[in-house]
Formats: structure tokens, C-alpha cells, sequence
């Protein structure tokens, strides 16, 4: 009777035991949303709210049209997007899900309780009563190993998300670059048209004091209507950036108030010295993809200690006698590993393991030359806008002047010098492009950086000369 | 080698070369010597011929030597100014262009040393003249090339009187297209039977200098910049003075790509000669124009009529400085309501040429144009714009213009009641040029004001 009592006991024990551990499934998203902000640091200084009912919604709502309100600028842009794109949305609850499947991993099996009643062969006897609590305990053994991987798990998915909200972030400054230089390019483009019409109108005037043929009026017109198509090209790619910024912004492209000047370049950029190595240190998809190395090797552990047994349930059952005696006494049950040892899942955690191991090495090896090609192609875009604005630029400036001379003094007529002002126009559209290269570069550069507090000279929307 | 053999086997050489030097420096500087110096063209009395006066240009003096008149002529580059504002590299000789005129007499016995100063063989050609074939400057015929550092001397005896030229025959076309040439007058030996008062002479000549640049290019055929008289444009060209009544003979030479008939305002003529010599009275024809030849010299003469009388080539084209022939017509183009538009592209952008192009005058005087270019139309006279250029001058007659004196004499005052005057008017205004768009903060107007220069104050002895 004691020992049975004793049993008794240790079984309230674990009970208690399991009891307190239920404790312990609370789960606060809040947190875990918060731990996002942490993972981030300073790839982004940008608030981010994760709107997960109508009261948060009223909230982000009223600061993106705070936002809107005004010309958008660079940083502006992406704080609008941080709240309000819905990819992002989406992505933060995954990190709802994965740290709901990280509570979940603390939880054990619950313990099942049988119940029966039999009648005895006298009814007059009464029934036996017979009572059976039984307990997964290898689910308990395996509770460590299985949070293990539940947290490597949710650190992977919590990288990821950090990961989209970076690449978002870069997403939307080359949204924002393309939109505004195509703005600037339409305004260049018109100004191009404006000579092209100029000299248009002028030989109109030629033509009808009988001093130009019809061919070389014929040849203006076609000049200028070759503009015109320019120009609607043009204002076809603003409305065509635009509304990839809208999308990224969710926000109409309609009340969008962007600026149609590109900043400036700032004076030098950072140096790209040891900047692969930063990136691999920086670079969140990598976190995400070590973590996920992790947690494939935990699975890997799990799957290998559990090969065997698989099932172990520990019961304690009790069965009173009409006569109002109770015997108590533990039973134990085990899957008998006959049939399945567990190899097939351990090889297929060992191969699930190997290509996570072969993932991480190969977006190594991807992010280095992803920093590499966005270096090369921000230094390259600096010479070439440079080029633009110390050479080309004045060198086109001083031919319409010198043509300009020329025309003064009766050697040259004015189409030629419209033309000149063409050209000088259309090389600042040029210009405009490498800007905007220039601009496009460094955000791929802060991208595979991982969202590289590198990009402290993030832009001031400007004019460029 | 010891210190002092070095020293003496070096002051050997030096001295050497100095001598060898001073021959020939002496030799040049004496040739070289103004016309004022003692051995130089006497005046006309001395001689028993009227010396004659080169348009902005001078004789080339000689020294006797054992009865040969010995000139020198030295090729080489120089900074020539077709008027101010302009210069260009030139190639020339005795640092002109067209190099000193030679003057001398039927009969002397000549020598002309020339010494090569040019990046390139050269040689002189005696245009027109009687002389052994050896002596005729064909580059690889007559003779050899005068090499670079070179000096050859051409000797020979003058056969026959007349106005005659020299230039290059080696590369040739390069050589006269940058300014190598010259004038060589013979006199009769014998005074002639009607003298004249006044000898003036000039080569007519054609240079592409484009705009803004500053080395005459030899490849141009037909569409040159500059016009010139002695390679000199208008306004730079010295008029030529002389007093009413006096006989005045002009000599011209042409060794341009363009025939160019000279038109002489306010007298009837007579071509008297050309590179024949001066032809028998019976020849002699009366004209207003006389058509100068490519490689042909003519000598007209008058009797000068007082007033300011143009003399030009009556090419049209000749008479202006550089400009476009390849520009739109804007003769009749009412541009006024597109300045506003074009000005907003082309700041300082003004719409000109709808009524003509006299207008133009007065623009280039404030609207920048091309470096090292002249405007096309210039000069300004007592009753304003002459709107003129290239190969146009002005022969001024004076009653009181004293003989032997080329010095300008200012503008004509006409007698009462001797000039055009308006009998009906006002003035129409021409269409409205919209010069209120026009940045003149822009203009510089402190080098391109040639249009308003007063070419009677220009001091033509400087060349």
C-alpha cells in the first residue's frame, strides 16, 4: 500500500511538473516583433509597426497620410513602406507563426486519462472502477532538443523577415530613384522639345517668306515630331516608376508628391575596403541561413536519439474493486523498433542538413559578388556622372556659346545653334542617367551590404545642377 | 686635352664661326636697312623714275655691290594682322606679307639672295621676268630646292620694264595660300614719255582663315574668309592719297584663286600695261573696271578728281569679311514673335537679317563673335556704315595734298550743295527687332568694336 501510495505520489509530481511547464504557453507576439527591431540594429532607423487589427490599422494609416502629405523624400519613402507595405505585413507574420510553433515546441503531449467502467459478473456486485493516466514521456525527454530546433527555427524566420525588410528598404530607394529620374528625365526631355519646337515654328516662318524649301521644312517637322515621341516615352516611364513606387508604397500613385530633380552626388563614398567581409557579417539572409544550419542539426540530433524509440508512454493505473479496495500500479508502453529503426528519417534529416550546409556557402560566395558588382558599379557611376559634369556638360555649354559667336557673326544660322542647345540638353539627359545609376548603384551597394549603415549619406532630395 | 690647347683649339672654331657670321649678318642687316638709309630707293628726282608707294608695305632696299644691286629676301613665319583683331601665322618674307616690294631699273644687273628660314625647300619664282632659264625658281627644273638654313642667290640682268611678281614655285599651293608673294616693279630705263605723279601698288590675294582659328588653310579652293590688298581687309587698308590733278597709276597683281575685276569709283580710266611693261599709248584702253587675272598684273592710270572715291573688287562676296555662305535666308523672315521663345534657350540670342544684313554692322559691335574673327561688314565713314570688308579702300583726292605726301588726309569736305539729299521722308521704321530680350551684361564690347574704328586716324606705316 505505501509503495503504492508512493507511486501515487511521484505521478502527482510529475503532473505538477507538466502543470507548471503548460505555465509557460502564453505566447506574446509583441515581443517577438520587437525582437525584429533588435535583429535589424542599425541596418534600419526607420520605425516599423506590425498591424495586426483594426486600432493599429487606424494608427499606421494616419501616419502614412502625415507622410504623404508632403514631397516624399528618400527616407520618407521607406517609412511609408515599413508600415504600409503588405509583403511586409505578411512577413512579420511569419515571425507570428514561428514564434508560435517556438511555444508550441515547450509543450508536451497532454497525458491521457482512460476511464472504464465494468460491470463485475454479479451486478448486484456493483463495477469495477478502473482509472489509467497515461504520459509520453520520451515527448518529455525530447523537449530540450525539440526547442532547440524550434529556436533555431524561429531565429531563421526572424532573420528572414529582418532580411525582407532590408531588401524592401532598397527596394523601394530604387523605386524611388527611378521615379524621380524619370521625372527629371521628362523635364529634361520636354526642354529638348522646346528647341526641337523652336526650330520648328522658325522654319515655318522660313517657309512661308518662300526662303526654305518644303524638304528642309519637311525635315524640321520630322525633327520635332521625333521629340514629341521622346517626350511621350518619357512621361510613359515616369507613370511606368511611379507606379512601382505606389505599389511598394501602397499608396496611390495619384497623391504621390515627388520631386523631379535627382540630389546630387555626395562629395566621396565610403571605402569599399574589407567590404565582403562586412557584408558576410551583415548580411541577415546569411543569419537566417547559419540558423537554419542550426536547426537542421538539432533535427538532425532529434532525429538520431529518437531513432529507436519512438513512443514511451509511462501509465499509472488504478482499479477499485466494488468492494471498495484500490489497486494502484505503473505500466509502461514502448513502440518496439521492429519494423522501423528511424533510418530513413535520419538519412533524411542528414540530407536535409547537407543542402542547408551547401545554401549558406552558396549565398556566401552569391553576397560577395553581389558587394563586388554593386562597388564596381557605384565607382563606375561616379566617373561617368562626374565626366558628365565636369567635362561633357561644359564642353556642350560652350559650343551652343561658341556657336552662338558664330551665329552673331552672320557664319552660321540659327538652326545650327538650336541644334547645339539640343545636344547640350540631351547630354544633361545623359547626365541625369548616370545620376540616377549612380544613385540606383548605392542602393544595391547598401542592399548587399546589408542594409549598411554605410548609406549615412542617404540623400537629401536636391537639384542637380 | 689640356686646359689651354682646348682653349686655343676652341677660340680657333669660335672665331671661325664668328667670321663666317659676320659675313653674312653683315650682309643681311645691310640689306635690311630702312628706306631712310643712304643706300636706299633714292626719290624721284635722283633716279629719273617716281618710286613706287606699296599699299601698308614698303621697298625692299639694296646694296651696290661691284655694280650688281644685291637684295636680300629671307622666307619665314610670321605673326601677320589682316586688320586689327585679327592675326594669323603666316609664312612671308623679311617678316612681311607680301614680302618688300623689289624696285629697279631696265638694265641693272640684280642679285637676290634668299635665304630659307621656312620649315620647308622653297625657291623664288621671277614672274614675268626675261632671264636664263637656271634662274627661273622652278622647284626640280630650273633648280635646286633652297633647303631649310639655305641661302642661294638668283643673278641676272633686267631685259625689260613693267610690273612683275615673286613667289614660290616649291609646294607651291601651300606656300602662296600662307602670304608668300611679292611685287617687282621694273622702270624704263628711258623716262617715260608721259610721267606719272603717283606709283601706288598692291597683290591682290585670298586667304581661309576660318573663324576662330589662326594658320591659313591651303586646302580651301574657292570659299575663302579674308579679301585682301596687300594682305590687308578693309578697314586696314591704306587709302590711297594724292592731290587733284596729279597722274596716278595703280599697279595690281593677283596670285589669289579668284579673278577679280577692280572697279574704280568716280574717274574713267586707262589700262596702261600689266606685266608686259607699259604698252604704247595706242593701246591703251578706257575703262571703269579692269579685270585682274590670276597671275596677271595691270596698271591703270588717271588724273585724280577730287573727292573720296572707292576703289573695291565688284565681287560682292569679295568686299565682305568672313561669313557663312551656307546660312539660312532670313531676308523677309518675320521672326519678332519667336525671340521672346528662342531667347528663353539661347540667352543673348537675337533674331536678325529680316529687312537685310546692313543691321549686322552694328551688331557685331556689341554681340560677341568667334575669336580672331573679323566682322563681316565694317568701317564707318562721315555719314556712317560703310558695312564693308575684304577688297575695298578709298582713293582720296585733295586739292592741297602736297606732293610726295601718302598721309591720309580725313574725309572729303564736300563743296555746298555736291551731296545727295533727301526730299521726301520720314524714315519708315524697319520691322521691330525685339532687342529687349538681349543679355548685355554678357557682351564684350571692349574688343569687338572694329565696326566703329575711324580708319583715318589708323596708323599705316605699322605692319
Amino acid at each position: 500500500m505505501y509503495a503504492q501510495l508512493s507511486i501515487l505520489g511521484r505521478s502527482f509530481a510529475i503532473g505538477a511538473a507538466v502543470l507548471s511547464l503548460g505555465a509557460c504557453a502564453n505566447v506574446d507576439q509583441d515581443a517577438a516583433f520587437g525582437g525584429l527591431k533588435t535583429t535589424l540594429g542599425d541596418r534600419v532607423t526607420q520605425d516599423l509597426a506590425w498591424r495586426q487589427d483594426a486600432a493599429s490599422d487606424v494608427a499606421v494609416a494616419a501616419k502614412v497620410n502625415s507622410l504623404v502629405a508632403n514631397e516624399l523624400g528618400f527616407d520618407s519613402a521607406v517609412q511609408v513602406a515599413l508600415l504600409n507595405n503588405r509583403a511586409l505585413q505578411a512577413s512579420y507574420a511569419e515571425i507570428g507563426i514561428a514564434n508560435a510553433d517556438l511555444v508550441q515546441a515547450g509543450l508536451l503531449s497532454n497525458p491521457v486519462l482512460d476511464i472504464l467502467v465494468r460491470p463485475t459478473t454479479n451486478p448486484s456486485d456493483g463495477s469495477i472502477l478502473e482509472f489509467g493516466l497515461a504520459q509520453n514521456v520520451l515527448d518529455l525527454f525530447m523537449r530540450p532538443a525539440r526547442q532547440r530546433v524550434a529556436k533555431a527555427e524561429f531565429e531563421k524566420t526572424q532573420n528572414e523577415v529582418a532580411a525582407a525588410v532590408v531588401h524592401t528598404v532598397g527596394e523601394v530607394r530604387a523605386a524611388y530613384v527611378n521615379a524621380i529620374g524619370a521625372r527629371n528625365a521628362l523635364a529634361v526631355v520636354k526642354e529638348i522639345a522646346l528647341a526641337s519646337e523652336a526650330s520648328w515654328e522658325l522654319a515655318q516662318r522660313f517657309h512661308a517668306a518662300g526662303n526654305i524649301s518644303d524638304l528642309q521644312l519637311a525635315e524640321e517637322q520630322a525633327m520635332h515630331e521625333d521629340m514629341l515621341v521622346m517626350v511621350d516615352e518619357a512621361s510613359l516611364e515616369v507613370d511606368d516608376t511611379v507606379e512601382n513606387l505606389s505599389a511598394l508604397l501602397n499608396v496611390s500613385a495619384d497623391i504621390l508628391k515627388l520631386s523631379d530633380r535627382l540630389p546630387e552626388l555626395p562629395p566621396n563614398d565610403a571605402t569599399m575596403e574589407g567590404a565582403e567581409t562586412t557584408a558576410l557579417e551583415r548580411r541577415l539572409e546569411l543569419m537566417a541561413a547559419r540558423k537554419n544550419v542550426s536547426a537542421h542539426l538539432e533535427q538532425l540530433k532529434l532525429t538520431t536519439s529518437t531513432r529507436l524509440w519512438q513512443e514511451i508512454e509511462l501509465k499509472l493505473d488504478a482499479e477499485g474493486e466494488p468492494d471498495g479496495q484500490w489497486a494502484i500500479g505503473p505500466g509502461l508502453s514502448i513502440a518496439l523498433p521492429l519494423f522501423d529503426q528511424g533510418g530513413p528519417a535520419v538519412a533524411r534529416a542528414a540530407a536535409t542538413l547537407l543542402k542547408a550546409d551547401n545554401e549558406l556557402r552558396g549565398l556566401e560566395s552569391q553576397i560577395r559578388v553581389e558587394v563586388r558588382k554593386a562597388a564596381a558599379s557605384v565607382s563606375a557611376s561616379r566617373r561617368i556622372a562626374q565626366r558628365y559634369r565636369a567635362a561633357i556638360l561644359p564642353l556642350k555649354q560652350d559650343i551652343v556659346r561658341l556657336k552662338q559667336e558664330k551665329y552673331n557673326f552672320m557664319l552660321i544660322g540659327v538652326f545650327d545653334v538650336l541644334v547645339a542647345k539640343r545636344e547640350e540638353t540631351a547630354a544633361y539627359r545623359g547626365y541625369v542617367e548616370a545620376v540616377r545609376n549612380y544613385w540606383l548603384a548605392r542602393a544595391a551597394l547598401a542592399d548587399a551590404m546589408g542594409g549598411m549603415a554605410v548609406d549615412t549619406t542617404a540623400p537629401a532630395t536636391g537639384a542637380t545642377p | 686635352m689640356n686646359p689651354s690647347r682646348r682653349n686655343f683649339f676652341w677660340s680657333s672654331l669660335t672665331g671661325m664661326a664668328s667670321g663666317l657670321g659676320a659675313a653674312l649678318i653683315g650682309r643681311q642687316a645691310a640689306a635690311q636697312e630702312p628706306a631712310s638709309a643712304p643706300q636706299a630707293p633714292p626719290a624721284s628726282s635722283a633716279k629719273g623714275y617716281v618710286p613706287v608707294h606699296t599699299l601698308n608695305g614698303v621697298t625692299l632696299p639694296f646694296v651696290m655691290r661691284d655694280g650688281v644691286k644685291e637684295f636680300h629676301l629671307t622666307a619665314e613665319e610670321i605673326d601677320h594682322e589682316f586688320a586689327p583683331g585679327m592675326t594669323a601665322k603666316c609664312w612671308g618674307y623679311n617678316g612681311r606679307t607680301p614680302g618688300p616690294t623689289i624696285e629697279a631699273v631696265e638694265g641693272d644687273r640684280v642679285r637676290i639672295l634668299v635665304t630659307n628660314n621656312l620649315p620647308e625647300h622653297t625657291t623664288i619664282h621671277w614672274h614675268g621676268l626675261l632671264l636664263p632659264s637656271g634662274m627661273d625658281g622652278v622647284g626640280g627644273l630650273s633648280q635646286p630646292h633652297i633647303q631649310p638654313g639655305e641661302t642661294f642667290a638668283y643673278e641676272f640682268t633686267l631685259q625689260q620694264h613693267g610690273t612683275h611678281m615673286y613667289h614660290p614655285h616649291a609646294d607651291e599651293m601651300v606656300q602662296l595660300a600662307v602670304g608668300m608673294m611679292g611685287m617687282f616693279v621694273i622702270h624704263p630705263k628711258q623716262p617715260e614719255a608721259k610721267p606719272v605723279d603717283r606709283d601706288f601698288v598692291f597683290m591682290i590675294h585670298n586667304w581661309a582663315v576660318h573663324p576662330g582659328t589662326y594658320r591659313p588653310d591651303p586646302s580651301v579652293m574657292q570659299d575663302f574668309d579674308v579679301w585682301t590688298f596687300n594682305s590687308k581687309a578693309f578697314p586696314a587698308i591704306e587709302h590711297l592719297a594724292a592731290r587733284t590733278g596729279e597722274r596716278i597709276r595703280i599697279r595690281m597683281g593677283n596670285l589669289s584663286m579668284w579673278n577679280h575685276p577692280i572697279h574704280l569709283h568716280g574717274h574713267q580710266f586707262v589700262v596702261t600695261g600689266g606685266d608686259g611693261g607699259r604698252w604704247p599709248e595706242a593701246q591703251w584702253r578706257s575703262d571703269t573696271t579692269e579685270i585682274v587675272g590670276v597671275g596677271q598684273c595691270r596698271a591703270i592710270e588717271f588724273v585724280g578728281i577730287a573727292g573720296d572715291w572707292a576703289i573695291h573688287c565688284h565681287m560682292s562676296h569679295h568686299t565682305m569679311n568672313a561669313m557663312g555662305h551656307e546660312i539660312p535666308n532670313t531676308l523677309g523672315v518675320d521672326q519678332s514673335a519667336m525671340a521672346q521663345k528662342i531667347s528663353a534657350l539661347l540667352p543673348g540670342y537675337m533674331a536678325m537679317g529680316e529687312s537685310g544684313m546692313a543691321e549686322h554692322q552694328d551688331h557685331s559691335g556689341h554681340m560677341p563673335g568667334p575669336k580672331n574673327t573679323l566682322p563681316m561688314m565694317m568701317g564707318r565713314g562721315p555719314f556712317g556704315n560703310l558695312e564693308m570688308g575684304g577688297m575695298f579702300t578709298v582713293v582720296k583726292i585733295r586739292d592741297d595734298q602736297a606732293t610726295g605726301d601718302f598721309s591720309d588726309p580725313g574725309w572729303f569736305k564736300n563743296p555746298k550743295g555736291t551731296v545727295a539729299y533727301r526730299v521726301a521722308g520720314p524714315a519708315r521704321s524697319k520691322p521691330a527687332v525685339d532687342h529687349s530680350t538681349m543679355d548685355h551684361s554678357k557682351m564684350d564690347h571692349s574688343t569687338m568694336d572694329h565696326s566703329k574704328m575711324d580708319h583715318s586716324k589708323m596708323d599705316h606705316s605699322q605692319n
